[in-house]
């Protein structure tokens, strides 16, 4: 029990040094909240995607429901 | 600003004000940056994903409601969700070697020793990035974030007692998987 214990804060120790907290990039951190400050750009990223995936979405059926056609008169 | 609370700032942010969600922003980014960074081992990615974990928070933040438990817990449980998203779709990268993580994180200052270092610190971090993920985010909160048990278990919506648990049976989960053999010392 007692080696256990004497492992267990070993291994504690251990994570204590080697997780340490990193500083991300400064500028990063600089771009992102100002990028965060314009949501209007946000919006219309976001907006685009969603037209994108819709038309993917509709493409997508649309071949589906040929090629099962195309089968069952085949 | 800087002296609003988080309550207050939720508030203003969720009525458009970006000053508010600023104050939150430099609140909380850089512990989403770690935790992110920790579960993928890859500054870029870390970046791209903390940027994604803001901004949906920013589209979101209207539909805040607090339910008694820290803003924090609703940005990690966006993360954890980009995250995991993220190991879905990039499972090879789990292959991806250490080196360039380990190097950002401890080595420099003892050349003589850090090769050594550097094994220790890849043998543990390849253990724990094979732990269930629910042990991982609770060592990350532990020792990155440096949080208490009771801010741990509010987090992960879990009891204080639970994560105590939760952290012993990490503890010797790492040993074995560390391969220390207590039984014949």
């Amino acid at each position: 029990m007692m080696m256990e214990t004497h492992f267990l804060t070993g291994i504690e120790k251990d994570l204590s040094v080697y997780l340490k907290p990193v500083d991300p990039d400064p500028e990063f951190v600089q771009t992102l909240g100002s990028r965060l400050s314009r949501p209007q750009a946000v919006s219309l990223e976001r907006r685009q995607d969603g037209i994108v995936a819709g038309v993917l979405v509709v493409l997508a059926l649309v071949c589906g429901a040929f090629l099962l056609w195309t089968l069952r008169r085949g | 600003m800087d002296e609003l609370t988080d309550a207050e700032a939720i508030i203003l942010a969720g009525k458009g004000d970006n000053d508010a969600f600023s104050v939150l922003y430099q609140r909380y980014v850089k512990r989403i940056y770690n935790y992110i960074y920790y579960r993928t081992s890859s500054p870029h990615d870390a970046e791209d994903l903390t940027e994604r974990v803001f901004f949906r928070a920013l589209n979101h933040i209207h539909n805040y409601r607090n339910r008694g438990v820290p803003f924090s817990a609703w940005l990690y449980r966006i993360a954890h969700n980009l995250v995991a998203n993220w190991h879905r779709d990039n499972k090879r990268r789990r292959e991806v070697p250490l080196d360039d993580f380990v190097y950002s994180i401890r080595l420099g200052d003892h050349p003589e020793s850090s090769i050594v270092k550097r094994q220790e610190i890849e043998g543990l971090l390849h253990v724990i990035q094979k732990l269930p993920v629910e042990r991982q985010n609770l060592l990350i909160l532990k020792f990155v974030e440096r949080m208490s048990n009771e801010e741990i278990a509010k987090i992960m919506g879990r009891s204080e007692g639970a994560i105590k648990s939760l952290y012993h049976r990490t503890l010797l989960s790492l040993r074995d998987d560390l391969g220390l053999d207590l039984g014949g010392e």
